[in-house]
């Protein structure tokens, strides 16, 4: 009895693994059927990898850019599944691929946000075309990456140089002077920001009185703005684009040596009075003008929510820069809602090509070159109930960096 | 290049290498006195920068700020050479400068931690905002008080080492430590004073500088470099070697910039690279 009781057992633990294994084998088959986005890849986890300064000139952007996409995973369905894994770009092309390397290659992520700089942009957008990644750009405007350089898998998610620059010429040139100084940081940007403002300014009979291109890091504004002071004729506008750090010294300096009291405004491009910058440079930047794609008062609902709601979440002020890492974070929601929830990269990058949303810039969409189109407002720098903000005073529309012949990076052919 | 402009620049690059001095003087002197290349430097300047903007954010004003934020860096500084830089006397100089660089990490982190990684700005005092005329030059009235400023500060520093007994200890020690120890004079002390008199320069500077631009994490490295690059040019350990590499490091750059716009930031190293080639020992070779 004790043996055949145990051949028993034995036989009824056989049969219910045997029965256990064939309704997990039929399951297995009937899932792989029934939802094929588990089996392939929808419930592993989704690792992104963000490359952004952390330190250095654009040190105002990279916190607040991280906070933006984490606020927009946190509202997905996808929260738990993500891992960020975040890496200072130093704002160093070279640091930036090493970077880039170690994310793709040694922690395998499947996607990576930023870098913030045109130049860091340009040589991870290549990096990851050579790779297959999914590379979302949350500034990173280098117009040779919707041009020349533009590749299946780099969306720029914020703007380009040109799309937040080229797009306020004509509105400087009719509302703020004919005679224009240009200064601008001496990197790509820099000196393609200038490049428009004088292409723009000679072809409608423009006066430029004078150039310059302190190096990215600058804290001494005195020599280029002594040439501001003995440029003849007197210019009626400076413009072009400093990186964030160094417009505060440059605003603070230019109202130390008189030039603002003269009466001459600055216009910079890439919306680099923000409200960190503003809290730095203090009353020297009331009345300048910038030009960028968002404002904090922009009252449309998507706006407002997404700012009330962000304030909650990170217990700060929304910046462009939130917005910019909130946009690029809502296109791997919206990807991996197409998807299924499977991060594979050429899926994802076919559903994002299609994107068109409205969110707290208003209506965006991404052109076949995979740079975004959105609309761009002039904003100056004025004081609301005791503080400064940058304002919208005018709305400029809808704007894109062609990727053809026409634009300003080349011919793009993906 | 016209008069005009010219006679601009050399005013400014006078004034930026005003701003330079104090950062440099207290560099050499800690270097000349206890040996110590203080690689924290510029950190410590950075603290009274942050120091004076909290100070001015409590509702003080920048006067005040000038005067607390260096008391503060000052007792920092006495602390930081009794706890850590005391034991490494005598030995390896290296031991010294890894000590100073993990400071350096130390601090920069702190100011990350209490400050974040935002720019600030240190609010000018009403009487100083805004320009004057120099003989025909605008001219910024905060720069013009920081020139006078440094130079009054430098000059009193240079009676100080010269014509008071504290300064001709400070000048003997830096020729025979042992033989001033001799003479009954605690050394330990001596280093403890003169640590935390440089470091209460560097934050004066800091305050001063942090009016002048904005303020963040990344500010140490500018100031420590160029306080480096003032003291080599000028001399290991003098005080006047000090001030004339400031004012070339102030000239270059203001220079620099008109005349080799797209080389400005590398004229500072070039004209320290010519110096050094041609004086070695830096242009001034004493206290």
């Amino acid at each position: 009895m004790e043996k055949r009781g145990k051949n028993k057992t034995t036989d009824l633990a056989r049969r219910e693994f045997l029965k256990t294994m064939a309704a997990l084998g039929a399951a297995a088959t009937m899932g792989s059927l029934a939802a094929p986005a588990i089996a392939r890849g929808a419930d592993k986890p989704i690792k992104i990898g963000l490359i952004l300064p952390y330190s250095g000139g654009s040190v105002t952007l990279g916190l607040r850019a991280e906070q933006g996409v984490r606020y927009a995973l946190h509202l997905s369905k996808y929260r738990d599944r993500v891992k960020f894994l975040v890496e200072d770009s130093r704002e160093d092309p070279a640091v930036c691929v090493e970077k880039a390397q170690k994310l793709v290659e040694r922690e395998e992520v499947d996607i990576i946000i930023g870098p913030t700089s045109s130049h860091t942009a340009l040589a991870v957008s290549e990096y990851c075309k050579t790779k297959k990644k999914l590379l979302l750009l949350v500034y990173g405007g280098n117009p040779k990456i919707a041009g020349e350089n533009c590749s299946r898998y780099t969306f720029q998610c914020g703007h380009t140089t040109y799309s937040v620059s080229a797009p306020g010429v004509s509105w400087s040139f009719d509302n703020l002077g004919k005679e224009i100084f240009l200064i601008g940081s001496d990197y790509s940007s820099g000196r393609d920001i200038c490049g428009w403002f004088k292409e723009g300014y000679l072809k409608r009979g423009g006066t430029i009185v004078g150039e310059a291109y302190p190096p990215i890091g600058t804290a001494e504004f005195a020599p280029y703005l002594s040439q501001i002071q003995h440029a003849k004729p007197r210019p009626k506008l400076v413009a072009g684009f400093l990186l964030p750090v160094d417009t505060i010294d440059f605003t603070k300096q230019y109202a130390e040596f008189g030039l603002k009291k003269e009466g001459i405004p600055i216009i910079f491009a890439l919306g680099v009075y923000n409200l960190a910058c503003l809290k730095a440079a203090g009353d020297p930047a009331e009345g300048m003008y910038d030009i960028i794609h968002w404002t904090p008062t922009l009252p449309h609902k998507e706006n407002v929510e997404f700012m009330e709601g962000f304030e909650k979440f990170a217990k700060m002020e929304v910046e462009d820069a939130v917005v910019l890492g909130y946009e690029a974070g809502t296109c791997i929601t919206y990807g991996l809602d197409q998807t299924g929830g499977d991060p594979n990269n050429e899926k994802l990058v076919d559903a994002i090509a299609k994107r068109q949303w409205v969110g707290p810039r208003g209506k965006c969409s991404f052109g076949p070159n995979h740079s975004v189109m959105h609309t761009t407002y002039i904003r100056q720098v004025k004081r609301v109930k005791g503080k400064l903000a940058p304002m919208a005073i005018k709305d400029l529309g809808l704007q894109t960096t062609p990727g053809d012949a026409t634009g300003p990076g080349g011919q793009c052919k993906m | 290049m016209s008069v005009d402009l010219f006679f601009t620049n050399l005013l400014y690059g006078l004034t930026i290498g005003s701003a330079l001095i104090l950062i440099a003087s207290s560099l050499s002197i800690i270097f000349g006195v206890m040996g110590v290349v203080n690689f924290a430097h510029g950190s410590l300047a950075m603290l009274g920068a942050y120091l004076g903007y909290s100070l001015i954010l409590w509702k003080m004003n920048f006067w005040v700020a000038l005067i607390i934020s260096p008391l503060v860096v000052g007792a920092l500084a006495m602390a930081i050479e009794g706890f850590t830089l005391r034991p490494l006397y005598g030995k390896d100089p290296l031991l010294q400068f890894f000590l100073t660089y993990g400071l350096a990490m130390i601090i920069g982190n702190l100011v990350l931690y209490f400050w974040g990684s935002d720019p600030h700005g240190i609010d000018k005092p009403i009487l100083l905002q805004g320009p004057t005329s120099i003989a025909g030059i605008i001219y910024p009235k905060f720069r013009l008080f920081v020139f006078i400023f440094s130079a009054v500060l430098a000059i009193v520093l240079w009676l100080f080492i010269t014509r008071t007994t504290w300064g001709i200890i400070l000048r003997a020690g830096i020729h025979n430590r042992e033989l001033v120890g001799a003479f009954g004079i605690n050394m330990s002390t001596v280093y403890t004073l003169v640590f935390a008199l440089g470091s209460a320069l560097a934050a004066i500077a800091g305050v001063i500088l942090g009016a002048m631009r904005n303020i963040n994490p990344a500010m140490d490295l500018d100031l420590v470099t160029s306080g480096l690059i003032a003291v080599v040019i000028g001399g290991l350990g003098s005080f006047r070697g000090a001030v004339l590499g400031a004012f070339v490091i102030g000239l270059s750059e203001s220079f620099g910039a008109q005349l080799w716009p797209g080389f400005s930031k590398f004229t500072v190293y070039i004209v320290m690279v010519a110096i050094l080639l041609w004086r070695p020992e830096g242009l001034i070779k004493e206290v």
